[in-house]
């Protein structure tokens, strides 16, 4: 009779990772990537793996199953078991001696489209920085134009440079920054409203209320 | 978990990129349960084929879905030119011959 903790409910752990390759192929930038899990306790010591004891109020810098960064995967067959998870960045040398199989995930670059790459793109890659990590995502140009550059950036909103190339989050499904929209009247029967994610450090320009909390905790 | 929100005067799109598109197709399929009964199943894996949507497996599905590339073209739909593919196999037959227990995180 093996480990019987297949039938356990998955529980919130993070391992410290890196973000991303840059473009000299060094990885940089660092982040905690928080997932469930439900492996064996001895092989989430071995992989690195941190209890989040706090979902409520989970640790600064941690991301919770972003689409990017991922971490990579260890993998090992033991005699009647096979084990597949994340690990700690700082233990993958150890791990391969140990009999691990360690695996990239397959992006190691952010998909950034900014005006000096992907000068033709539909959207730009803009990010606020929420609860220690610059949550990321494409903005449509045509956003930009509706609400003026000036009020981009009165909303904290940074358009990514190369310079943010390793330390920018996607999809993470927590933390969110909240969200605030605003109506925009444009004669008779064509007003519009547009909603964007902000910082909430900012003092909201004239107009714009927070149409969505943010989500900090994790579950 | 994310739900789709509406209401009268505001419909969400949701496209990929968007940071809930991924929460979206997490969601089970309709009528789960009766699927997994059927199957004896072992999981729900990502369909390349319909977008990502999940569908249930068995043990022997589940095998042939990692090792025989559906899982590679799944990753490819969801990086498009970001993709790069793996130096190693993530993924070999010995994995699978005999296990009584997988624990496989996503």
């Amino acid at each position: 009779m093996g480990s019987q903790s297949k039938y356990n409910k998955k529980e919130l752990v993070f391992v410290p990772i890196k973000i991303g390759t840059t473009t000299e192929g060094v990885e940089a930038g660092a982040v905690n990537y928080a997932f469930w899990t439900n492996i064996p306790s001895p092989a989430r010591t071995a992989l690195g793996q941190v209890p989040i004891t706090t979902p409520e109020n989970p640790p600064l810098g941690t991301v919770l199953a972003s689409n990017f960064p991922k971490p990579r995967r260890a993998s090992k067959r033991d005699a009647l078991r096979y084990t597949s998870s994340f690990a700690s960045t700082a233990l993958l040398r150890q791990l391969k001696i140990a009999g691990w199989r360690i695996t990239k995930p397959r992006i190691t670059k952010p998909p950034l489209h900014i005006e000096a790459t992907r000068p033709t793109s539909f959207v730009h890659t803009v990010y606020v920085t929420f609860r220690s990590i610059k949550y990321a995502w494409q903005l449509p140009k045509v956003t930009i134009t509706n609400l003026t550059q000036a009020t981009v950036t009165a909303l904290g909103i940074s358009l990514a440079t190369p310079g943010d190339f390793d330390e920018l989050c996607f999809g993470a499904q927590a933390p969110k920054p909240p969200k605030a929209s605003v109506t925009i009247a444009d004669g008779v029967d064509n007003s519009k409203t547009l909603s964007t994610f902000y910082d909430p450090s900012v003092t909201l320009p004239t107009g714009w209320t927070e149409s969505k909390a943010p989500k900090i905790a994790f579950n | 978990m994310d739900r789709i929100e509406s209401s009268e005067n505001r419909v969400q799109l949701i496209l990929p990129g968007d940071s809930e598109f991924n929460a979206t197709l997490s969601q089970l399929p309709p009528a789960w349960e009766t699927q997994v009964n059927a199957k004896g199943c072992f999981g729900f894996v990502p369909d390349a084929a319909a977008g990502g949507v999940l569908r249930a497996v068995d043990n022997f599905e589940f095998q042939d879905y990692v090792l025989g590339g559906e899982y590679e073209q799944h990753q490819q739909n969801l990086y498009g030119d970001m993709y790069i593919p793996p130096d190693e196999l993530e993924w070999v037959e010995d994995d699978f011959k005999n296990v009584e227990e997988f624990y496989i995180d996503w």
